[in-house]
């Protein structure tokens, strides 16, 4: 897909795009409160607060893990920040996927997500089990090279292992917007799904790994920027809130284009629309396979 | 020996977290090349002299050094050994030269056959499982020694090894023997026992054994029990916790090998014949206390000199940079501990870093040798741990405490693994920095503090200064023995400026190829800081002494003008050192006042212009065995929020969710 397709495409889904990272935020948050309340709490006799957590080589904070004494109570209730968040997250996945594949308002995109909650979930859920099961596949069959083969080796079979790995990744999030465009439940997702893998899976593979190469990196030099800036003054931890969020931004576009990607696919392969690379609006329901 | 952290690997480091520099493969050439001998401690590097006043001070740097030269050598062994590395045994025969050099006559000698530790599951070894020791418990029971034949040359004796041999108490296990003789050695005589026998090595366990074509010979040779100057022999099993304890001795070796296998052993290369299909090597060590080597078809070879000593790095191909970072920690680490403990005296240091299927033999010291290794996944990590500079100074350590020192590891596992972890600490700090072991983290780690967590508590469980049978799990030996011990010795340090480095300097120094025990120890302590240092460090040591700081209160009251401020302290525990507390006023001021600890309360009473807000014990954190630095403080401001851990916490948060959320 060229420049000009991408942010034709990303134009009318910046909604649902900043809906996602709102809700990544915000579950982030939910979770890092614990941590906070409990440092707050730990440290409420030091003059300097949390910071004496991590000075002197964090003695204090080794001491406390060591103990066990991580006053649960003050823990967030993680279980429950998940489901809500994945719930949450999978309406703003549909309603990216919505506003990818045409031009609409949020409050629409969310109203289609959320009927399609239940293919939605259901795909979701086959699909981390399948990921799951791969991936647990792959990092014993790593782990059990470990002990015999050198560092280079198991660095090359890592990276081998990551491209099935990634193929499954890339499949479920076709069968998840599947699950969003495709007009009925049931098995509709599935067939559009392996309609655009049978045909497009190398290349959309491809693009899942560039995706993630740009997520990863921007994770990772958000995480140094963060490291470096946090224990500073509180304006180097105000820069480091700002990168921190900057990361996520960078993060939640890389995603919204390898989906953008994905609903191309589907128009062109599963509806066989035109190959354009500029958007086209989505035919009637009744053009879709069933 | 290395612990745990192996897993961590501790032992091992990176600890290294430094690195690297030019890595020279191959050179078995040049290294055979090198000179032999050892060096007295005049011959070595200028810059070690002593004029390197060392860290406590110019009575000790001026103290005349024992070097290899001066040391009394007792048991020395000649071997010639061949080594079947697909089988793993060792076909080898010799001669051990016991020197009598105590005022009693000899009507026997005791003879450790370590080997034997593997024979079955019955034996003293086998029937201790790890227990939060490092060592897999499913130990295999194929390893033995079998002593073929034990004569004695001067009385022309027949064969002197009863046939049931077995150590005295326990018909189970034959790692410690009693040989009796036919007339006794005299005062001041030298004995030659000839001996010849065959070592059969187990799978890989602890510190020796084989993996592949990977033979790692050590406790391989039936060796003489270490005589003591009242005339009785220091003598025990094989303990899975336990090390050894040795005589020092001129070592001669010679081992064969088949062509294409390399080896690094003890001491110096004198020589290295290939002939056919055989290689035969060399070599010779003096005044060291035992002898091991590794031999493999899969060794790399790097070497570096350092500090007047040739370092020899073998380690697995493909892997030149973590030999790189060893010899860089090496080297590092050789001018760390020749400034703080005394000059190595050896001019040659082979490092083995084992194959990844044999990282069980890793982290083991042995004279002028020693095991490193880390986990592959280590060096994947995209923040590498420094662990293997950890272990490779940890074990560097090790050449002094246990090698140049030779301590009683069985009876005092602390003198040497505690000492060798306190200095540990100290060397990885100054190399790498606080917050080396682990770095790329947003606050430094530091492997003293990681240290001082393992061993909270530990205290309750058994004294630090007991023998190795004396602790309950392997966990309690090597949270007593290496973290609090280290951290004891760290505490000595705040509570007394530095009496911990000064004195463990001067201990260092004054017992070179000795045999120093606990007591040597306190006394290098009470003359470097004073009988009250050396009281408290007793009572740590040797009677489980704690202790806990906690502010208890503040109570600001008007008198006059001015504002009486009263603090509140309370000792819990057995010790009583001094220690700092920090005032902390209404205005930001921040004064120091000191308690000596005497008494297990006190109420601390400053005047000023201001109140107090707070107040914090020990705002160095230079008393690490105070139990609890979580009641250390006291504020009657406290804050609400912790911003900076919210922020870390949601950004790491928010990474997991975007990964695992659609």
């Amino acid at each position: 897909m060229s420049g000009a397709g991408v942010r034709a495409r990303l134009k009318p889904a910046l909604g649902a795009i900043a809906l996602g990272l709102v809700i990544r935020v915000a579950c982030g948050l939910a979770v890092g409160s614990g941590p906070s309340r409990w440092a707050a709490h730990v440290t409420r006799g030091f003059p300097e607060g949390e910071r004496a957590l991590f000075e002197h080589g964090a003695g204090l904070l080794l001491e406390l893990l060591q103990r066990r004494q991580l006053e649960l109570r003050l823990l967030p209730t993680a279980p429950i920040v998940a489901l809500l968040g994945g719930a949450m997250a999978l309406v703003s996945f549909g309603a990216l996927v919505a506003s990818l594949e045409r031009p609409t308002s949020l409050p629409s995109a969310l109203v289609r997500a959320g009927r399609r909650i239940g293919s939605l979930v259901l795909t979701s859920g086959l699909g981390a089990l399948t990921l799951s099961l791969v991936g647990l596949l792959e990092v014993m069959a790593l782990a059990a090279a470990l002990g015999a083969a050198s560092t280079r080796v198991v660095l090359a079979a890592g990276c081998a292992a990551l491209l099935p790995l990634a193929a499954v990744a890339c499949l479920v999030d076709v069968l998840r917007a599947a699950a969003v465009l495709a007009p009925d439940g049931g098995a509709a997702p599935f067939r559009v799904a392996f309609g655009v893998a049978r045909r497009e899976l190398p290349s959309l593979t491809l693009s899942y790994l560039a995706a993630v190469f740009v997520e990863l990196l921007a994770a990772l030099l958000g995480a140094i920027v963060v490291a470096s800036l946090l224990f500073g003054s509180t304006l180097a931890a105000a820069g480091a809130a700002l990168a921190a969020l900057v990361a996520l931004v960078i993060m939640a576009l890389a995603r919204a284009w390898f989906l953008a990607a994905v609903v191309k696919r589907i128009e062109n392969v599963v509806l066989h629309r035109p190959t354009n690379l500029s958007y086209v609006s989505a035919p009637p329901s009744a053009d879709l396979p069933r | 020996m290395s612990r745990r952290p192996r897993r961590a690997r501790s032992e091992r480091g990176a600890s290294g977290w430094g690195q690297l520099t030019a890595v020279v493969i191959g050179g078995a050439a040049s290294w055979g090349a090198v000179a032999l001998g050892e060096l007295s401690v005049g011959a070595l590097d200028p810059a070690l002299s002593p004029a390197d006043a060392g860290p406590q001070g110019d009575d000790v740097a001026e103290q005349a050094l024992v070097g290899v030269d001066d040391a009394r050598t007792v048991a020395s062994y000649s071997l010639e050994a061949s080594l079947d590395p697909h089988a793993h045994v060792i076909t080898a025969h010799g001669s051990m030269v016991l020197t009598n050099f105590t005022s009693q006559p000899l009507d026997h000698v005791y003879l450790h056959l370590y080997m034997n530790a593997f024979e079955h599951d019955r034996t003293v070894f086998r029937r201790r499982s790890g227990q939060g020791m490092r060592g897999d418990d499913g130990v295999s029971v194929d390893g033995f020694v079998d002593v073929e034949s034990l004569t004695w040359r001067e009385a022309r004796s027949g064969e002197l090894l009863p046939e049931h041999a077995h150590t005295p108490g326990d018909p189970e296990d034959r790692t410690d023997v009693r040989v009796a003789l036919p007339r006794a050695i005299a005062p001041g005589e030298r004995a030659t026992f000839d001996v010849r026998f065959r070592t059969q090595l187990p799978p890989i366990v602890l510190r020796a054994g084989y993996a592949g074509s990977f033979n790692m010979v050590a406790q391989w040779f039936p060796k003489l029990a270490k005589l003591e100057e009242d005339g009785h022999f220091a003598h025990f099993p094989y303990e899975r916790f336990g090390e050894f304890y040795s005589d020092y001795g001129d070592y001669d070796v010679t081992i064969q090998v088949p062509e294409g296998f390399e080896v690094g052993a003890t001491g110096a290369l004198v020589s290295d014949d290939r002939s056919g299909d055989r290689r035969t090597l060399r070599f010779s060590a003096r005044a060291i206390g035992d002898f091991a080597f590794a031999a493999w078809d899969g060794f790399a070879e790097a070497t570096r000199d350092a500090h007047g000593v040739a370092i020899r790095c073998l380690f697995p191909r493909g892997q030149e940079g973590a030999a790189a970072i060893q010899l860089d920690a090496a080297a590092a680490g050789l001018a760390f501990y020749n400034r703080e403990l005394g000059p190595y005296p050896y001019t040659h240091l082979t490092i083995v870093h084992p194959p990844p299927d044999a990282q069980e033999a890793g982290g083991m010291e042995y004279p002028t040798l020693f095991t490193t290794g880390e986990p592959p996944f280590v060096g994947l990590l995209p923040l590498r741990p420094r662990t293997l500079e950890l272990v490779t100074l940890h074990e560097l350590g090790h050449q002094w405490f246990y090698g140049i020192l030779g301590s009683n590891e069985n009876q005092h596992p602390f003198l040497d693994e505690g000492l060798t972890s306190y200095v540990t600490e100290r060397a990885l700090t100054e190399i790498y920095g606080e917050g080396g072991l682990l770095p790329g983290l947003p606050f430094a780690v530091s492997l003293a503090e990681l240290e001082r967590a393992a061993q909270l508590g530990a205290h309750s469980r058994a004294p630090v200064a007991a023998r190795v049978s004396d602790f309950p799990t392997g966990g309690d030996y090597t949270r007593l023995v290496y973290s609090r011990a280290a951290t004891i010795m760290r505490s000595l340090d705040g509570a007394y400026d530095g009496a911990g480095r000064r004195a463990v300097a001067r201990f260092a120094r004054a017992h070179r190829f000795g045999h120093p025990g606990p007591e040597d120890l306190l006394r290098a302590v009470r003359e470097v800081a004073g009988e009250d240092a050396e009281k408290q460090l007793r009572t740590a040591l040797f009677e489980r002494g704690s202790v806990d700081f906690v502010v208890t209160a503040i109570d600001n009251s008007r008198d006059g003008e001015r504002v009486r401020r009263d603090v509140t302290l309370e000792r819990r525990g057995a010790l009583e050192l001094p220690v700092v507390v920090a005032l902390h006023g209404q205005g930001g001021r921040v004064e120091r006042v000191s308690w000596d600890g005497k008494g297990s309360s006190t109420t601390l009473t400053t005047y000023g212009d201001e109140p107090l807000v707070a107040a914090v014990i020990d705002p160095e954190r230079a008393l690490p065995l105070d139990e609890s630095r979580a009641n250390d403080a006291f504020n009657l401001a406290p804050r609400a929020l912790a911003p900076r851990t919210l922020l870390l916490a949601a950004f790491a948060s928010t990474l997991v969710v975007h990964a695992v959320l659609p």
